[in-house]
């Protein structure tokens, strides 16, 4: 959840006017590709297309995080967010309208972050109640309000869920080491 | 015994009824699930025949005669018997009658002795079907033998089982199939009954068909029979069996220069009969010396100089490890320009290797190889290969620190298996088994030691590793756990649900180490490999990249059904993998392949390999491989390096280089000699060579041929494929035999104007009988002489593009009997003993020798000019 705290410090929570899925795409590829750490011409709106040909990326009912992913690239995870007052259809298998775009420009050695990023996320909207405290925002000070709690959650309660206790156990010793040679 | 019947119950049939419902099956064959009564049995293997597949005892003496049919054969028969009955000086006719005879004999019983191993590869399909089954005989588990089981059966199955015919499933439990015999895919396959299939298969990807030829890899069932025998996809296999190998393209090519010398002796001999009897008057001499001619056309030594070449090759390659159970496959083994091979076991060691235990991210993790090995070792049921591919990996102390509590064993509506251990006072819950159901029962999944929460999109986040894994040819089966109370006692498949996936096991059947390394040596040949598999295309891109074969294109089987002639031909030439094929398909590509022009290798293990091992101009298997598949190859290697292969192609070379070498002395020598003998017919007012000068002649040049087996081969003539090049030849022949005609009329002129009027005092218009018998002889013996010498050094020019005797030397073998051919010739003339061969070596004269000398360096160094081009392009 750290990532989207350092979107929120950044300022980068944008109302979305656009109604279309295409549409927010491009705006939320292009502020990424905004931010001075991620290269030009990275092709962050074609990477977050195409991963969303692969897969639909909504998270939850109301909540959706288009990513774009790329290879070769040493660097962080950034993300911005978008929010629709109105709701996007976004073709998710719920069929509800998605409020909440959270976009992730990820490098490939980053993929670890970007899993616990995502189960943080969705940890903290089921904890809180769902995108409901959203979808009741009209403000966007109110939606940085609402996601700074998620944030809050994620960190207070902690991820991950818990840590594993895996079963050790030795390979056997096969030979016994051979007796020194005179 | 009844012999097996073909009924309209074709493998087509056994498809359709393997997609529609269970009960129109039942219907089709008219049985229930209680299976057949004892009597209605008996009825149906009266209507249908014994269950055993095709079955056509080879009847030696038919395949005798048949070889009788070969054009070289009628040919030499023909001569063979007019010179018997026209022949009337008796050691003559014997001379003649024997040679030409013995000829025959030779050609005829070194083909057939080749061609009876189709008997014996029917012999081993038999063996592989025979012995009992349990069927349901009066609602009763019966054994029955196998060749006794009728459609309508319904048979009973378990581990080790094979499958006795063509089959439905109707009931099923853990139950795997291998059809790597069928199929050449050596990891087995799931069945089980089910309703319909809606999606269109062929009969072997069925997932509720089992067909013969296969056999139970674990779990038990029932299985409805749908055909049997003959009529069974394994009995139409061996059907096709009893059909003779196509002709290799070195039979082709045998055959090709066989008629076009059949048709220059047909023109030739009928032109020397005519201008002979119109110049001599006499009919009966004219004819039998047209037949001698016919004899000096006829490349008589082919059959021994491809016998000797190959048995030398044949012996050399035994010495690597290469059993040739076909001789000719040598010669097409180096004229191969494409090798076509099915992967598994051949490319590949047939053995399935676990090649990578991954996190859900695709990073080497040891817990998923100690837990994978931990499910593994607890279990139970049959290990099938991938078991015993994790266990092979690596060996833990268990037996101090766990035990095992329960296991829920695998079945196909779960497709995952789990075992419970206690260890240290925890239970914990390992499954194992297909990704897709293992994911769909997991709430969480493991990163290092942290668990997160599965939530929908992070499932496709994760399952990009299983694809990525599965692209790379990999094998892939996901592994995941749950932790337990110790108060559980049982445990159920119920419990296999909120479980943590931990990673992701990737198999593999690793290419043999020598492939790359043969694979290179072959490209540098020149020759194009092809994958031609049952198997599916990334697992074969895997393979080709691992040995480093460059992929351009990959086609599969289902793609090629849809393609019309144009474009099946366009992609099986251009395709470098072409994966999921049927038996029939392989077959069909190594035919079309080989209509192109190309002359094709096949290396295959299977039965599903046997009808392309057949189709191919050489078929080569592996000391591994099937019974059935070794008896239909032409090569088996014994080792497993597949070097040998790279080997056995130079020593082809080698052989087709030097066979060559006596097809361009015969066309050229041969056709020059007779060109001149039918000039003189025409110019002389006698025969320019006596039939049995001819005959000797004859010999003494075949005898010179006999050491071109043992002769070198320069490297630049087996740097690419060596195919027969009848055009080539032809030229040889058209450029060659005048050039060697040419010193001929040299020679005529020489004897007719200087030598023989000088040693008979006059020319032959004024000589009487006595003095033109004088004539005649030293005229004989002049042009004797000369044609020897020119005949046997040419091969000194044809063997290379190097200047003869100093840029390439020929082996001592062949300078040897080169020069005892001359010395013998030469010794002839001047023997007392040999009068009676009409020669008169004494006569001749200095002016002869001298002149004779210098023809033939004339001679050698015009034929090299005129050849090097020729063999440089060759």
């Amino acid at each position: 959840m750290r990532k989207l705290l350092d979107a929120l410090q950044s300022g980068r929570l944008f109302e979305l006017t656009e109604t279309s899925k295409d549409e927010a795409f491009d705006f939320l590829g292009r502020v990424l590709e905004a931010i001075p750490e991620i290269p030009d011409d990275s092709g962050v709106v074609e990477a977050m297309r195409a991963r969303e040909q692969a897969g639909n990326t909504s998270v939850s009912p109301g909540l959706a995080c288009p990513h774009a992913r790329v290879e070769g690239i040493t660097a962080d995870i950034y993300c911005t967010v978008g929010w629709s007052k109105d709701g996007i259809d976004y073709g998710a298998a719920d069929g509800q309208k998605v409020h909440l775009l959270v976009a992730y420009w990820i490098p490939d050695c980053q993929r670890v972050a970007f899993l616990k990023e995502m189960s943080g996320l969705a940890k903290a909207v089921l904890s809180t109640g769902g995108i409901e405290v959203i979808r009741e925002c009209d403000t966007l000070g109110e939606v940085r309000h609402r996601l700074l709690d998620w944030v809050t959650v994620a960190l207070n309660e902690g991820s991950p869920d818990v840590r594993a206790r895996m079963l050790k156990l030795s390979e056997k010793s096969t030979e016994q080491s051979p007796p020194a040679q005179n | 015994m009844p012999t097996p019947k073909t009924t309209k119950e074709t493998p087509d049939r056994v498809t359709s009824l393997l997609h529609g419902t269970e009960e129109a099956a039942f219907a089709a064959v008219e049985a229930s699930r209680e299976g057949l009564s004892a009597e209605e049995a008996a009825r149906r293997l009266e209507k249908f025949g014994p269950n055993s597949v095709a079955a056509r005892r080879a009847n030696a003496f038919v395949e005798l005669l048949r070889k009788f049919k070969e054009p070289l054969v009628i040919q030499l028969m023909v001569i063979c018997v007019l010179s018997y009955f026209f022949e009337d000086n008796e050691t003559k006719k014997i001379l003649s009658t024997s040679l030409v005879g013995g000829m025959v004999f030779f050609s005829v019983f070194l083909s057939y002795f080749q061609e009876s191993r189709s008997a014996q590869a029917i012999a081993k399909l038999q063996a592989m079907v025979k012995s009992s089954c349990l069927v349901l005989r009066d609602g009763v588990e019966t054994s029955v033998p196998i060749d006794e089981i009728v459609p309508g059966d319904v048979v009973v199955l378990a581990a080790g089982s094979i499958i006795p015919a063509d089959c439905r499933m109707i009931q099923a439990k853990d139950f795997f199939l291998s059809q790597s015999a069928l199929t050449g895919e050596s990891m087995p396959v799931e069945r089980m009954p089910l309703p319909t299939i809606d999606t269109p298969h062929s009969a072997q990807e069925c997932p509720n068909g089992c067909l013969m030829g296969s056999n139970v890899q674990s779990g038990t069932g029932q299985a409805l029979v749908l055909a049997t025998g003959r009529d069974t996809q394994f009995g139409a296999m061996s059907a096709r069996m009893v059909e003779r190998k196509d002709a290799t393209a070195f039979e082709l090519g045998t055959r090709d220069f066989v008629w076009m010398m059949i048709r220059m002796m047909l023109i030739m001999t009928t032109l020397t009969f005519g201008f002979s009897a119109w110049r001599t008057g006499k009919v009966l001499d004219a004819f039998l010396f047209a037949l001698t001619v016919a004899i000096g056309l006829t490349p008589e030594m082919l059959p021994m100089i491809l016998a000797s070449c190959l048995s030398k090759g044949a012996k050399s390659l035994a010495r690597m490890k290469v059993v040739m159970k076909r001789l000719d496959a040598i010669q097409n083994l180096g004229a191969m320009d494409i090798f076509c091979t099915d992967k598994t076991g051949t490319l590949t060691q047939d053995h399935i290797v676990l090649q990578r235990h991954v996190d859900v991210i695709g990073r080497d993790s040891e817990d998923v190889l100690r837990y994978a090995w931990m499910n593994a070792h607890y279990q139970t049921g049959l290990r099938n290969l991938l078991d015993r591919a994790i266990l092979s990996r690596t060996d833990l102390d268990v037996e101090r620190s766990c035990r095992k509590v329960d296991e829920i064993p695998f079945d196909f509506q779960r497709r995952r298996m789990s075992v419970i251990v206690d260890h240290e006072g925890d239970y914990q819950l390992i499954c194992k088994g297909a990704v897709e159901e293992i994911l769909a029962v997991c709430d969480r999944y493991q990163i290092d030691d942290e668990l997160h929460t599965m939530i929908p999109m992070i499932k496709d986040e994760v399952l990009e590793e299983y694809r990525s894994l599965s692209a790379q040819g990999f094998r892939v089966i996901a592994l995941a756990y749950r932790d337990f109370d110790r108060s559980r006692e049982v445990f159920t498949a119920a419990d296999e649900s909120n479980l943590v996936l931990l990673g992701y096991l990737a198999f593999f059947d690793p290419p043999k180490e020598t492939a790359a390394t043969a694979l290179a040596g072959l490209r540098q040949r020149g020759v194009r490999a092809k994958i031609l598999t049952g198997d599916n295309e990334l697992v074969s891109r895997k393979v080709c990249q691992d040995v480093g074969m460059p992929v351009s294109r990959v086609v599969t089987g289902a793609q090629l059904a849809a393609m019309d002639k144009e474009a099946f031909d366009r992609a099986a030439l251009e395709a470098d993998i072409l994966a999921r094929l049927t038996p029939s398909q392989k077959e069909q590509v190594i035919r079309s392949l080989k209509a192109q022009g190309h002359t094709v290798g096949f290396m295959g293990d299977g039965i599903n390999d046997v009808l392309a091992l057949k189709a191919a101009d050489v078929g080569i298997s592996v000391d591994t491989a099937v019974d059935v598949a070794k008896e239909s190859a032409d090569a088996v290697l014994l080792e497993k390096s597949l070097l040998v292969l790279v080997d056995g192609i130079d020593e082809g070379r080698r052989i087709f280089c030097n066979i060559e070498k006596y097809i361009r002395m015969g066309a050229s020598s041969n056709f020059g000699n007779m060109f001149s003998v039918l000039g003189a017919a025409l110019l002389f007012p006698f025969q320019p060579l006596s039939p049995i000068l001819i005959l000797v002649n004859n010999f003494i040049y075949d005898f010179s041929q006999t050491a071109i087996p043992f002769d070198r081969v320069e490297d630049d003539q087996i740097a690419k494929p060596r195919q027969w090049n009848i055009s080539g030849i032809r030229g040889f022949m058209l450029w060659l035999g005048p050039v060697s005609s040419l010193f001929d009329y040299l020679t005529f002129a020489l004897m007719w104007f200087f030598v023989c009027p000088a040693a008979c005092g006059g020319s032959w218009s004024t000589l009487n009988t006595d003095g033109q018998t004088k004539f005649i002889i030293l005229f004989h013996t002049g042009w004797f002489i000369e044609s020897i010498v020119t005949q046997t050094l040419v091969v000194h020019v044809i063997r290379s593009a190097k200047v003869p005797f100093f840029g390439a030397r020929a082996s001592w073998q062949l300078s040897l009997t080169t020069i005892l051919a001359v010395s013998f010739a030469c010794w002839l003339t001047f023997s007392p003993w040999i009068g009676g061969l009409g020669l008169n070596g004494p006569g001749l004269g200095t002016t002869y020798w001298l002149a004779l000398t210098a023809m033939t360096v004339a001679y050698v160094t015009l034929a090299h000019l005129i050849a090097r081009p020729r063999l440089q392009a060759a």
